[in-house]
């Protein structure tokens, strides 16, 4: 099946000229020429590949095409509509997603039991989260022979305390290119006004952004980098698991919790093949072999008692952020305060 | 309108109950749906009126976050504000913002509108945008900027799901209340129909209990509607009344006037048989007289009717000797009979029991029955009384022979002016035994012809204590 | 027999004055009640027959008057109406029987024969002839001391003969005396109740014997 993938670099290209930037692109089932469920996901391969094995064993019939992509390529591809053709869009910036359903571009997902699921996990059948995802802060063990710190307030006193010993080692997502990061920052404007002094003694020492949570990980367990903010949790503790200079923290004063949607976008050609892989993907088993890789089930209960946790509504208040007045004004705030 | 309606639906072949019922069954279907239609349309605006004030409310907290930044304007959108928006009823949510003749934010393609209205009365309107019903709030509002006034032209809008999933539970429960409402209202219809129509039916039963004779008036304790009803019903029984009254009285002076001269005609007739010598005249003689004797009868059957007629409808209770009275009349024919050579005998088990009836028509019964004995009795027989009183019943049989038998139904022997096979020879007028049924009935008494086929010809006359 | 005639129909009265002085009786009549107490005040009779109706009263009124007066001449009331709807009895009154017109005559002779009989019962009418006694109360006849009972129109036809002993009754005669004009009436059905009354006297020294062409007579033996 890897194989296949050879010849889809020369998708790749033509891909290019449509503007999507593919970070990888996997398939897997019966040889077909053309797949029956194409997914355009944010969540890494190795991550979902069991489960879409899994799948493919069951339904022998579908040929799935995973495409990764970043969420706010993901977002662009899907809004310049007319020549994609995805069957399933999967993104952890719930923002994004909102706005795509909100603004007609996805499909009423169907045979979705509602009791199977929380309440808080759906929006109006047409997004649904299949996992949750505190976003934590990792810190490098090593280089941490001070008291850890538990909540922002501690984390920005330590920071203010020694800003020799944090200076250009604290990493964190760039807002502008990450529509996931974007989103971790628009909550944490949301939750507590620490975050712009935070943001402040960041850009005071020189923090470094990146595209990714797996470069900020890296950064961490090689120790270029101290502290980690805002990662995403579950990798976190994959890697921290192996890599065993990686402390993840759950923030004591809130600890943000995202949901991982899936959405039928409106072009999709094989809406009953979308529809099936999300049933499964919800399922039991579906649920269990995401967890084997180190991802919350999306009916995990125990995750709300590890902090304060905060769950990131999934609601219309999610395009507020995404506004053209309200993003340019708080991206400049942000700007400003990291790129001093 | 309804009302012509109602009155069209009067169909002529149902009874007053069922046009009843129909109509009030379809008054309230009518009923039923029109409040299901009204309440659904108050459900709707009630909805539609709370959507338009959570719009509105969202255009204020918006109105608040806009602020000035180097001569521009802008717009620091409130979460909580779009959050609640959609809280809700996970609707989709849609804006657009213009300061002035230029786009600030929003959506671009959002559909126009005529009118903008003002933050205390936003005008609101009902659009498509992306191929979804959204209801939008339209307001206009002024802003200073360094002292120059400027023009914020904002609308939002927001899905109808808010409306339509309350919506179809409002209709569900209403439907289930209007079904309720209906399945009770019919019970009631029915319930209702019945008892107002109930003093109808207590009025037909009494009447349908009367017999044939009952000549009382109507009881009149009935509701007003029923009055006019029972009062020309009385008024017609007492036409009645007096018709038979006058009837009666005619009959009687007609007998009277008849007999008279019938008496004078059979006296005269008779003594001139007695003188008469020839055969011929003898028979002459004898015809007329025959002839006499049956318009006689005749007319006293008739007038017999007439009594009884009236009588029946105002009976003269009396307590008197049942045994005593079977003697008299018996010797009251003992002379006819004794004509014939025929025997009376009696056969009482009781000395004297007492009956409380009506005594003259009891005994018109009684002598119709004996005289019919006497006249079918063939010569130097016996006709036998027999009297018994047990559990309660008075029993009176006349036991005679008759010449021949009878070939005859027991129904046809009670008919008026039926003359049995074996009456060639008897004068009689056949009002007999019709009569005699009539009476007894009236008596509350049962008239039974035991036998009539044989030699033997026996009734039985029953009253009950 | 004395009788009196209360009748104010004119024809009626004078036709049964008639038929009693065809039986040998007397007859008196009286259109109304002032000259009927007037006749009865002077004269006995051995029956009245009194009719209801009558111009100057009712007939009732002079029944109770009558027995009030302790007269206790028997009376027969002559009613019109079938039905009596007084209240009071006519036999209650005091009279003695009645009876509805228009009635036969032999009906009315049988309730007087009856009446009379009743009200005689202290003596015992008898009729004799040769060693045959006759009593008419009991119809009873008896010979030399053997009594036989007699049906009632053996009685009848015995009575017409007793009472006129050797005079001749033609059949119509007899026929009239003992059968209702209405009914029909044989000619040997005579002859059936001469037979059984002369099988009746047989053992007397009484026979009923034929003549031939004219009748009947009752005579004795020899």
């Amino acid at each position: 099946m890897y194989f296949s993938s050879i010849f889809l670099l020369i998708f790749l290209i033509t891909f290019k000229a449509h503007s999507l930037v593919i970070e990888t692109i996997n398939e897997y089932g019966p040889k077909k020429n053309y797949p029956d469920l194409n997914i355009l996901s944010s969540t890494d391969v190795d991550v979902f590949e069991p489960l879409i094995k899994l799948f493919v064993k069951d339904n022998k019939q579908i040929r799935i095409r995973y495409v990764t992509a970043s969420t706010s390529d993901i977002y662009k591809e899907i809004t310049n509509s007319n020549k994609s053709n995805f069957d399933l869009v999967i993104s952890s910036a719930m923002d994004l997603q909102m706005k795509l359903a909100n603004d007609g571009f996805a499909l009423d997902i169907e045979n979705i039991e509602k009791s199977a699921i929380p309440e808080w996990s759906m929006w109006r059948k047409q997004i649904v989260g299949f996992s949750i995802e505190p976003i934590v802060t990792v810190i490098s063990k090593a280089d941490f022979n001070i008291k850890i710190p538990k909540t922002r307030r501690d984390l920005i006193s330590i920071l203010r305390n020694n800003p020799n010993k944090f200076y250009k080692k604290i990493i964190t997502y760039d807002i502008n290119k990450s529509g996931a990061g974007f989103l971790f920052a628009s909550q944490d404007e949301r939750q507590s006004e620490s975050f712009w002094r935070l943001a402040e003694v960041m850009g005071s020492l020189k923090t470094k952004v990146v595209c990714c949570s797996s470069k900020m990980l890296d950064a961490v367990n090689s120790r270029e980098s101290y502290i980690a903010y805002n990662i995403i949790g579950s990798y976190a503790e994959q890697r921290a698991r192996k890599q065993k200079n990686l402390i993840v923290v759950y923030p004591y004063d809130y600890t943000l919790l995202l949901l991982r949607s899936a959405i039928i976008p409106k072009n999709s050609k094989n809406k009953a093949n979308a529809n099936i892989f999300l049933k499964f993907l919800l399922s039991k088993p579906g649920q269990k072999i995401l967890e084997k890789k180190g991802m919350l089930s999306i009916k995990n209960k125990k995750i709300f008692k590890k902090g304060n946790i905060k769950l990131i509504r999934l609601d219309t208040g999610l395009l507020v952020y995404l506004d053209k007045l309200k993003r340019k004004r708080f991206l400049s705030e942000w700007n400003e305060a990291l790129f001093q | 309108m309804v009302i012509n309606l109602l009155q069209k639906i009067n169909f002529p072949n149902l009874s007053i109950k069922q046009r009843l019922v129909l109509q009030l069954v379809i008054v309230s279907i009518l009923i039923a749906f029109s409040l299901f239609f009204l309440i659904k349309n108050i459900t709707n605006q009630v909805m539609t009126t709370t959507q338009d004030r959570l719009l509105t409310a969202s255009l204020n907290s918006i109105i608040d976050k806009f602020y000035t930044s180097n001569k521009d304007i802008s717009l620091d959108l409130p979460y909580d504000t779009f959050s609640l928006l959609g809280a809700i009823s996970e609707d989709k949510l849609f804006y657009k913002i213009n300061y002035n003749d230029k786009f600030l934010t929003g959506y671009q393609k959002f559909p126009m509108v005529l009118k903008y209205g003002n933050l205390r009365k936003p005008i609101f309107y009902n659009l498509i945008f992306e191929n979804e019903k959204i209801r939008v709030a339209a307001i206009k509002h002024s802003i200073y900027v360094n002292g120059k006034k400027n023009l914020l032209f904002i609308k939002i809008g927001q899905t109808l799901n808010f409306q339509s999933s309350i919506s179809s539970q409002i209709t569900n429960n209403l439907l289930l209340i209007i079904l309720i409402f209906l399945v009770l209202s019919i019970i009631l219809v029915l319930l209702a129909t019945r008892i107002s129509l109930q003093p109808i039916t207590l009025l037909a039963n009494d009447l349908n209990k009367r017999k044939p004779n009952d000549l009382t008036l109507v009881k009149n304790n009935v509701p007003i509607e029923l009055a006019p009803l029972v009062l020309s019903l009385n008024s017609f029984v007492k036409k009645f009344r007096g018709v038979l009254r006058t009837t009666e009285t005619f009959v009687a002076e007609a007998a009277h006037h008849i007999r008279t001269p019938l008496s004078i005609v059979k006296s005269e007739s008779e003594i001139a048989f007695l003188k008469s010598k020839t055969k011929s005249n003898r028979e002459h003689l004898r015809n007329i007289i025959r002839s006499i004797d049956e318009t006689n009868r005749y007319t006293t059957q008739l007038l017999d009717n007439a009594m009884v007629l009236y009588r029946l409808e105002k009976l003269e209770k009396q307590n008197f000797s049942i045994t005593k009275s079977l003697v008299h009349l018996i010797n009251v024919f003992k002379p006819a009979a004794d004509l014939k050579d025929i025997n009376f005998s009696t056969t009482f088990n009781f000395k004297s029991k007492f009956i409380v009836t009506d005594k003259l028509l009891f005994e018109t019964a009684i002598r119709n029955l004996i005289d019919n004995s006497i006249k079918y009795a063939p010569i130097e027989t016996n006709i036998n009384l027999d009297y018994k009183f047990f559990n309660n019943v008075h029993e009176i049989k006349i036991k005679n022979q008759i010449n021949k038998k009878l070939n005859t139904s027991k129904s046809a022997l009670f008919k008026r002016f039926y003359r049995g096979q074996n009456s060639k020879n008897i004068i009689g007028s056949g009002l007999g035994l019709s009569l005699v049924n009539e009476i007894i009935l009236g008596l509350n008494g049962q008239f039974k012809i035991l036998k009539y086929k044989e030699k033997e010809f026996c009734i039985s006359v029953q009253f009950f204590c | 027999m004395k009788t009196l005639i209360i009748e104010d129909t004119k024809k009626l009265a004078d036709t049964l004055q008639k038929f009693f002085s065809m039986n040998g009786n007397n007859a008196d009549i009286s259109y109304n009640l002032e000259d009927a107490y007037h006749y009865v005040e002077i004269t006995h009779y051995d029956i009245i027959l009194l009719d209801i109706m009558l111009p100057d009263g009712d007939g009732r009124d002079f029944l109770q008057k009558l027995r009030k007066k302790n007269n206790l001449t028997p009376i027969i009331v002559m009613t019109a109406k079938f039905e009596i709807s007084d209240k009071v009895d006519i036999l209650d009154l005091g009279a003695d029987d009645y009876i509805i017109k228009p009635f036969e005559f032999i009906e009315l002779e049988a309730r007087c024969r009856a009446v009379l009989r009743r009200k005689n019962n202290n003596h015992q009418h008898t009729l004799a002839f040769g060693n045959v006694n006759l009593f008419p109360q009991t119809a009873t006849i008896e010979i030399n001391g053997h009594a036989q009972s007699l049906r009632n129109r053996e009685l009848r036809l015995l009575e017409i003969f007793f009472n006129s002993p050797n005079i001749i009754f033609s059949k119509n005669q007899i026929t009239d005396r003992i059968f209702s004009i209405s009914d029909i009436v044989s000619e040997n059905t005579i002859e059936v109740y001469v037979a059984r009354i002369r099988k009746k006297i047989e053992k007397s020294n009484v026979i009923l014997e034929t003549m031939r062409g004219i009748g009947y007579k009752l005579t004795t033996k020899n």
